[in-house]
């Protein structure tokens, strides 16, 4: 390994470098082989997931009774490393405005970062606009609360208890703060379903949801709610790339330890 | 393609009216999806969301479409020259706007026009249908006067005057498509000019038909087995010609233009004697003979289709019709045994009147609203269904003397007003034991926390702290340091956690401070460079670089280009005026981040820590974060770690500081020991509670 | 964007724009440089006007929640005040977030909401854990046990009740935890990589038109 390093060191590479391009190099034919394979009609399955088969039931008791349900996108935006997890919450957002607008559910949306108001705007307004049977009279409303996590989780701690939500959705960026939040929810005896990626909320999230997206979970939804062949196709990466690198990590777990 | 939203006919790309229908095409960009309402472009043929047929497929704003009165037409408002969607290709420039007016405005005219424009909008030959009803007070150019009602008293629907251009499409498809064979004369007096080329074509049919009758049938093949007859099976009496067809009434169709194209069974078209299945009445056996004595006379175009004649009531024929349309040697039903089938009343008066014959007086009724306003003889309105007598109404259930209860009770919940409004369920309290437990909690990490400020020496081992080694390195490393290096402090944590990191924080500063170091103080988050503003540091050596966007990229930045990215401080005094300068990270001695996020640790690491020549980093972070941030530290990415109060309790004794007071010290350390066996406790008693639920309620 | 056109050129410029970002990260050059810190620059501008869009957007939604008389709308009264005296006052002097009444307003105000809004958290804490920590199965009674060798080995009274509480902690933490954390963390990582390569290859716009 100290060899190839040194090769890469002497060809101007530097080590980040190189696992990159390995990666890529790996990653995008997967990807396109996959995603062609899909649409060829090559079938697959998906093992089924309790949040997501539970994502219609919520929205069908929103539109039964009225009440509003809270997507919350988290405290992350798109211009840092949090973009995938806020895209992700975006995935969801885009399912979610759709079968509000065509079944009359409320929606309220609350996010963080400013930089994510305008595309969770866009992506609300867009179900609206090409829902042909819409049961309200405008786009699900989009609430900016404020930029610091604490001040956004007491926005939201406030939109649980005055609005009389009747599901509780929280997909994105979180930190801390979350816990805020999730017991909120479960003191107002509301249903939720949330996913995060960061460790360190892992627990509280475990805690307070009635089902969860651990870690890589929340980047499937684009795979389980509105099926597409290049989301299917990531998830296939995923798994073809979690089994190569355990097996990289295993070999080199046994190379160090012969030292070789 | 485009398939058309009114009909679903496939029109080539292009098209601006459909050619089925002639429903205006230009508008249509989007067509949703009948299952799940999505918008799909008109060429497909599946839903791209759902998978679902989009036939029929509607377009957006159907729920706009213009209320269609009258008829269901597909009539498309004229332009000024009065002509149709299906007079050419070509679109008058007036249609041209209107197809050029954006989706949302142009659906008004999508339906037909209303009453007070009908009249400009109307096609000619319903224009000519309302003129020549006597309600319009209209008499028709070409309708010559008769007591009787003829077939031109029905107006020109569609007349021979009429333009191929004006008749409908629809209608123009049944024309036949080649000239009918020659036909005789009819000896019967002839159908006037204005009489209607839909019954026209019928009777041509039919003549064609008893033509073919006529004409020694060739022998064909049998048909196939498969093929079963209708509920009327022949009888013995069939001829050949008869066993050999299916059977059956033929159905009205397109005259065949050639005979060859005639159907075997058409061919050998000879009245069939059918009769009713078992169970059915078999007194009125209707028989179909082929006509004795018929020539090869063309039919009188005046005359009722056979197949109406046979189905005639006895006694009907020929008399009610005036006999004109009986062909000479034809038989009566009477005579060949047939009951006269009676014609409903509401078909009395589509019956084609004969000249002379007197019709009896059908009921005119007027269209009063509509397409076909002041049309008279339009399809009468049958009044004489009775209402359903109340006496046959079935009668309310009469309660049973033995539940009067049930009865009453609901007799009681139908009457109670209903509310359409769902009223918002209040969030119903938690139980007691819930409640209980709250205030529990509450109370016990009150105590915990405040116990310790007014007794100390509670919780034991609470003055001393081992010092791990993360910390005493990072003590070290600060101790190595001399009066003319520059240490880069950033305070990348939210007020939020301000009351965990300023101990730390503050207890780092006075190490430096203590050193004499210059530091350059700045910030990642937008709080940073606020809260470090809270700290005494000595003007002389400190630079308040203030807030620096961006997050990791303004770390890149920073990483690349110190100098150029801060020109003035937090409190805008001008960078150049400090009394140290730094021109790249490279002069700096050390980096300390002050930290309650594991993500911005990472930024340090991988836009600084990457750089060649970067200086070496140390992490001050919040208890939660320390298992995240340790294998750095391990893996030698930072050379010290501090960690929440224990850490800086800890870095004290590692430093050689005194002791804190009042915001930390072994006060506030005491208060966190209490406060996390509190909550350890209340681990434990829920579970014990759990259990002995489940323990001594079983054994309940 | 609604024409095919439109939607065209936006793919072309994210695809362009992450191929070059991603080019410079390969390629040191200097003309790539200049390129992704013109971007960079940008991207940073945007977020800026971002959270201008904010603002009004937090005017408007609590402007109509005074208007329909909303539950809580008094307090939006409140909010919309202290924003606009806040930003009055940092505008009006030179030295913004600097100037002594923002500064004052900082550590007196809001620095002690945030505090205890935060300090929530322990009783919230304490909520959860009674609720998660119930041994219902052998995962939850392990659960259980590592819940409380954490918990008190944290902190001084923990060395009080066993003496290697610390150290037994701090193996959990390094070795298991950081383990599965990792684990959590590589796929996550995945994840959004692909997310990325489906942006960067024009695939996935899931707010596009």
């Amino acid at each position: 390994m100290d060899s190839v390093i040194e090769l890469l060191k002497n060809s101007g590479t530097s080590e980040q470098q190189a696992l990159v391009l390995i990666l890529l190099l790996v990653m995008l034919p997967l990807l396109l082989l996959f995603t062609s394979q899909l649409r060829a009609g090559r079938p697959t399955s998906l093992r089924p997931m309790q949040a997501f088969r539970r994502l219609e039931g919520l929205i069908g008791r929103g539109a039964e009774t009225e009440r509003p349900i809270h997507i919350s996108l988290g405290t992350g935006g798109i211009i840092d490393t949090s973009t995938a997890e806020s895209l992700a919450g975006i995935i969801l957002l885009e399912r979610v405005a759709h079968q509000s607008v065509s079944s009359g559910a409320p929606l309220i949306v609350t996010v963080s970062d400013p930089t994510l108001l305008p595309l969770a705007q866009e992506t609300a307004r867009h179900a609206w606009e090409t829902r042909l049977h819409r049961y309200q009279s405008a786009p699900p409303e989009v609430r900016l609360i404020a930029p610091d996590p604490v001040a956004y989780a007491a926005g939201v701690m406030d939109v649980l208890l005055g609005e009389n939500v009747i599901a509780n959705i929280m997909v994105g960026k979180f930190g801390d703060e979350y816990l805020l939040m999730g017991e909120t929810g479960v003191r107002s005896q509301v249903p939720q379903i949330a996913g995060g990626v960061n460790p360190q909320v892992l627990p509280f999230i475990h805690a307070t949801a009635d089902d969860t997206l651990i870690g890589e979970e929340i980047f499937a939804s684009g795979a389980y709610i509105n099926p597409r062949a290049t989301h299917i196709a990531s998830l296939r990466v995923q798994d073809w790339m979690r089994v190569l690198i355990s097996i990289a990590i295993l070999l080199g777990v046994l190379l160090r330890s012969l030292s070789l | 393609m485009i398939y058309c939203p009114s009909c679903g006919t496939a029109n080539k790309s292009g098209s601006k009216f459909c050619n089925q229908c002639g429903h205006n095409l230009t508008g249509v960009s989007k067509a949703a999806c009948p299952a799940c309402g999505a918008a799909n472009p008109t060429e497909n043929l599946f839903c791209d969301s759902c998978g679902a047929k989009l036939a029929p497929l509607v377009t957006k704003g159907s729920e706009e479409r213009a209320e269609i009165k009258g008829l269901s037409l597909p009539t498309k408002p004229l332009d000024e020259e009065g002509q149709g969607p299906l007079d050419g290709e070509e679109m008058p420039a007036a249609q041209e706007e209107e197809a050029s007016v954006p989706e949302d405005t142009a659906k008004e005219d999508a339906g037909l026009p209303e009453e007070g424009e009908a009249e400009e909008e109307m096609p000619e030959w319903l224009l000519r249908l309302r003129a020549a009803s006597p309600a319009s007070g209209e008499q028709p150019e070409e309708s010559a006067p008769s007591e009787t009602p003829s077939p031109e008293d029905w107006g020109e629907f569609p007349s021979e005057d009429l333009e191929e251009a004006d008749v409908p499409e629809w209608l123009q498809q049944l024309e036949p498509a080649e000239p009918m064979p020659p036909q005789e004369e009819p000896s019967a007096p002839e159908v006037e000019e204005g009489e209607e080329a839909l019954l026209s074509d019928v009777w041509a049919e039919e003549a064609n038909r008893d033509q073919l009758a006529a004409e020694p049938a060739e022998p064909e093949a049998p048909a196939p087995a498969e093929e079963e007859p209708p509920a009327l099976k022949p009888t013995e009496e069939l001829p050949q010609q008869a066993e050999e067809a299916p059977g059956g009434i033929p159905a009205l169709a397109q005259p065949p233009s050639d005979e060859e194209d005639l159907a075997a069974w058409l061919q050998a078209e000879g009245p069939v004697i059918l009769e009713p299945d078992e169970g059915e009445e078999e007194e009125e056996d209707i028989v179909f003979e082929p006509r004795a004595g018929e020539t090869e006379e063309a039919p009188d175009q005046g005359r009722l289709p056979s197949w109406i004649e046979t189905l005639a009531p006895e006694g009907v024929l020929p008399e009610e019709l005036g006999g004109e349309f009986v062909e000479e040697g034809r038989r009566t039903p009477e005579a060949m045994g047939l009951e006269r089938a009676e014609i409903p009343s509401w078909l009395e008066g589509l019956r084609p009147g004969r000249p002379g014959e007197q019709m009896p007086e059908a009921e005119e009724t007027v269209e009063e609203s509509g397409v076909l306003q002041g049309v008279v003889g339009a399809l009468r309105l049958v009044q004489d269904i009775d209402p359903l007598p109340s006496s046959q109404m079935r009668p309310m259930s009469e309660p049973v003397a033995a539940t009067p209860a049930q009865a009453n009770l609901f007799a009681d919940l139908l009457s109670r007003p209903t509310s359409s409004v769902v009223k918002p369920r209040p969030v119903s309290a938690a139980p007691k034991r819930e409640r209980g437990f709250a205030w529990l909690a509450t109370l016990l990490l009150i105590a915990a926390v405040l116990l310790p400020f007014f007794a100390t020496g509670l919780v034991p081992g609470g003055d001393t702290v081992a010092v791990p080694q993360p910390v005493s390195d990072l003590a070290e490393r600060i101790r190595d340091l001399n009066e003319t290096d520059v240490v880069l402090v950033s305070f990348d944590y939210d007020p939020g956690v301000s009351t965990e990191l300023d101990w730390p924080a503050e207890v780092i500063l006075e190490d430096l401070e203590a050193r004499s170091v210059n530091l350059l103080v700045m910030g990642v988050t937008p709080t940073g460079p606020g809260l470090a503003a809270r700290f005494d540091i000595p003007a002389g050596e400190a630079l308040f670089l203030g807030y620096l966007p961006g997050q990791e990229m303004g770390l890149q930045r920073l990483a690349s280009n110190l100098e150029g990215i801060f020109t003035v401080d937090f409190f805008s005094n001008a960078v150049s005026d400090a009394p140290f300068g730094v021109k790249s990270l490279n002069d700096v001695a050390l980096v300390l981040t002050i930290a309650a996020s594991q993500e911005t640790v990472r930024w340090w690491m991988e836009q600084v820590g990457t750089q060649t020549g970067a200086p070496p980093i140390g992490a001050i972070v919040s208890a939660a974060i320390e298992p995240a941030v340790r294998p750095y530290y391990a893996s030698g990415q930072i050379v010290g770690l501090v960690s929440g109060w224990v850490g800086a309790q800890a870095y004290e004794e590692a430093a050689g500081l005194p002791a804190s007071e009042g915001e930390g010290g072994p006060a506030a350390l005491e208060a966190q020991s209490l406060a996390h066996l509190a909550i350890a406790g209340l681990i434990l008693l829920g579970n014990a509670v759990y259990w002995g639920k489940r323990l001594f309620g079983r054994r309940a | 964007m609604k024409s095919r056109l439109g939607r065209s050129l936006v793919t072309a410029i994210t695809i362009g724009v992450g191929l070059l970002i991603l080019a410079n990260f390969f390629v040191r050059n200097d003309l790539l440089s200049l390129v992704q810190q013109t971007l960079l620059d940008w991207a940073i501008i945007l977020a800026a006007i971002a959270l201008i869009l904010g603002v009004f957007n937090v005017i408007g939604t609590h402007l109509r929640k005074i208007r329909g008389r909303q539950s809580g709308w008094l307090y939006s009264i409140f909010l919309l005040a202290a924003m606009g005296a806040v930003i009055i006052v940092g505008l009006a002097d030179p030295r913004g977030p600097a100037s002594p009444v923002v500064s004052w307003i900082f550590q007196y105000v809001q620095i002690p909401l945030e505090a205890t809004i935060f300090s929530l958290l322990a009783f919230f804490v304490a909520s959860a854990a009674y609720r998660a920590f119930r041994v219902r199965s052998v995962d939850s009674f392990i659960m259980l046990v590592v819940g409380l060798i954490v918990l008190l080995g944290q902190v001084p009274i923990g060395a009080a009740i066993w003496g290697k509480l610390a150290s037994a902690k701090d193996w959990l933490l390094s070795y298991p935890s950081t383990g599965g954390a990792r684990g959590i963390i590589l796929g996550a990582a995945l994840g959004a990589v692909l997310t990325g390569l489906r942006v960067l290859l024009g695939v996935d716009r899931p707010h596009a038109q």
